[in-house]
């Protein structure tokens, strides 16, 4: 879908693929569902380097350990800017350590300015069911600059 | 099958748990009709019509809960399966921390049924698709509209239950909705309006009458335009401003931030893996300030057009109305048989609701509205020197407390001096739950009040869609945090 940061292709279903012409992908949702005929089921996985985890967070000298996020939701779908908050462990790193617990962030971000930030990507995936239809497999990935823009209470 | 037979397999089902050592047990039987009809850029693009009829029987036994549910509907199986949630139950209780123990509520032997005038599904279905494509030429006449998409949904539902208890109560529910969006492109952007609302519009406990009432060609040219509007319109500014929520924007404010948190399996962690737990545990109930005190939040099960609104709950329990927030202070939960005791209520609050026969019946948001003031909506944008007016919500995120939200709408106004001025889009606000409903300064009076459906409601796990109304007048907030990018 992307290669070395250049979108490539479209998740197309039988009826957006005739509509550009182009040969279906395969991602049309089975029916019956909520949705009229859409493509989805991205199932997406990352190709990483060879960098661990660890490796990543030695070279953030001040950041933060992102566990989870939860309840995305579109802001701005030109941008294309999301919200959510951070669930189920936000940690601060100092100086390329793991240093204490935070509370939780919400942030409001631009996803392609997101994907554009990112500096590094571990080639260890975890499966991560989508709320909807589908699963991806979710790498740690280092990236610059993320717009958290309100905190809550815990 | 009949009522006498219904009845009958009913019985059998109870007996034989019973005969198995079950000390309580209730069977719902759940015949469910549904029609959906949608176009999109004046061609059908779905008609679908289905039926379902089953039957989802619950046991206690040592204690624990056991489940099951069939849509074969003969005594062979309902013993079989009778026996398995005697089975299941004694499983579950191996694992129990404290035993079940049900509120009591006393046995009806009764039936109740959504009063209507027109039953949808006796309406052709010519008319249905005719309405909605009248719609979607009216949408597609400016160049700038590229998608437009209109939808009618419609849901009956039978439902007999019985109880151990003695309990025999038949009920029809009957919803009606409908809506239609305009997506608009230009301008290197793309914006969308609705009617009445996004999320698949407007639905009522009520017949064909609601669509009609609607009146959806009336609106088609104004949401047209605005769509178009939207692609040259400024982005909503950042800062702190007063805030005006109406319509459907002020239900979803009521539905995530007021209705979730007081669900109480949720605030007892029984849904933390999924959505998450509740900022309003049980130490503040009767002892915490949820709002300003004029804000007045109403459960009430018995509201006329109300989703939620129903003669009893899928446990038996009676329709009820009262006060979750009374001059701003908290003041109650939604609750069910088995957790009432928990807060030391002796009676359930009748929230107990299961999606189809398949599903056990989990603790659902009720009808819950803000209850109206007394000001002339006309006086109160007269009276906001510096604000926002937003309306039907587009976007929603909050936090698993319930705490921190950031919500945006379709669509907004500026507000100068008293006056309402220009069209913002991208427009959205980001507040903490209680300090934000005490914020709340201004309430319009009943003559802007209205009943706002929320149609597809999830919870639980597995995940179960549930139907509730929020009735609202427009309401102001004070120095809110807008235009969040």
């Amino acid at each position: 879908m992307i290669e070395n940061g250049v979108l490539k292709n479209l998740a197309l279903d039988l009826k957006t693929a005739a509509k550009l012409g182009r040969k279906p992908t395969g991602h049309g949702v089975a029916e019956p569902n909520t949705e009229d005929p859409i493509p989805w089921n991205l199932n997406l996985e990352w190709s990483g380097e060879k960098a661990k985890r660890e490796d990543l967070i030695s070279r953030v000298k001040r950041g933060l350990y992102v566990s989870q996020f939860h309840y995305t939701n579109a802001v701005d779908i030109m941008h294309p800017s999301v919200t959510g908050l951070t669930r189920n462990g936000l940690f601060l790193i100092e100086n390329g350590k793991i240093s204490k617990p935070v509370r939780n962030l919400r942030f409001t971000q631009s996803l392609t300015a997101f994907l554009n930030s990112i500096e590094a990507v571990t080639p260890d995936q975890e499966r991560i069911s989508t709320f909807f239809f589908g699963a991806s497999l979710a790498p740690t990935v280092l990236a610059r600059g993320f717009h958290f823009s309100s905190g809550t209470e815990f | 099958m009949n009522t006498h037979e219904i009845k009958e397999l009913a019985q059998r089902a109870l007996d034989t748990a019973n005969h198995l050592g079950a000390s309580y047990s209730d069977i719902r039987i759940i015949r469910t009709q549904t029609e959906t009809i949608r176009v999109e850029n004046e061609q059908v693009s779905r008609i679908s019509q289905n039926e379902s009829l089953g039957f989802g029987l619950r046991v206690l036994k040592a204690g624990a809960w056991g489940f099951v549910s069939s849509c074969e509907l003969n005594p062979c199986t309902v013993d079989r399966l009778a026996a398995e949630a005697v089975s299941i139950a004694r499983a579950s209780s191996s694992v129990m921390n404290d035993p079940v123990r049900l509120a009591k509520e006393p046995s009806y032997q009764t039936s109740w049924k959504t009063p209507y005038a027109t039953d949808p599904f006796l309406v052709p279905l010519e008319a249905k698709v005719r309405l909605l494509l009248d719609v979607n030429q009216v949408l597609r006449k400016r160049p700038e509209i590229i998608r437009a998409v209109g939808s009618l949904s419609f849901i009956r539902e039978r439902q007999w239950m019985a109880t151990s208890q003695e309990s025999w109560i038949d009920q029809e529910f009957l919803r009606s909705g409908g809506g239609y969006t305009a997506f608009s492109a230009g301008n290197g952007d793309t914006q969308c309006r609705s009617y009445p609302s996004g999320h698949g519009g407007n639905f009522k406990s009520a017949g064909y009458e609601f669509i009609l009432e609607q009146d959806f060609l009336s609106q088609a040219e104004r949401v047209r335009d605005e769509a178009v509007v939207l692609l040259t319109a400024e982005p909503c500014p950042s800062g702190e401003k007063d805030l005006i929520l109406e319509g459907h924007q002020l239900a979803l404010q009521i539905h995530e931030s007021v209705g979730h948190p007081l669900e109480l399996d949720r605030v007892l962690g029984m849904e933390a893996s999924f959505a998450g737990r509740s900022f309003a545990t049980t130490e503040k109930l009767r002892k915490f300030s949820y709002g300003s005190p004029i804000v007045n939040l109403v459960a009430d099960l018995t509201l006329p057009g109300g989703l939620a609104t129903c003669g009893f709950d899928d446990d038996g329990v009676e329709a009820q109305k009262y006060h979750v927030v009374r001059d701003g202070r908290f003041e109650g939960y939604f609750t069910n048989r088995e957790l009432a005791h928990v807060i030391g209520e002796e009676r359930s609050r009748g929230c107990n609701r299961t999606q189809g026969f398949s599903h056990i019946p989990i603790i659902r948001i009720p009808n819950l509205s803000l209850m109206p003031g007394d000001w002339k909506y006309e006086d109160l944008i007269a009276d906001t020197q510096d604000g926002v007016l937003m309306a039907s919500n587009k976007s929603w995120s909050i936090d698993q407390m319930r705490l921190n939200f950031q919500f945006g709408s379709e669509i907004a106004w500026e507000i100068k001096n008293g006056k309402i001025g220009k069209i913002y889009k991208n427009a959205n606000y980001q507040g903490i739950t209680p300090e934000f409903w005490r914020s709340c300064d201004a309430i319009c009076d009943r003559q802007s009040w209205q009943l706002w459906g929320v149609h597809n409601c999830g919870k639980g796990e597995p995940m179960q869609i549930a139907e509730m109304t929020h009735g609202n007048s427009p309401a102001r907030f004070k120095k809110v945090r807008v235009g969040i990018t």
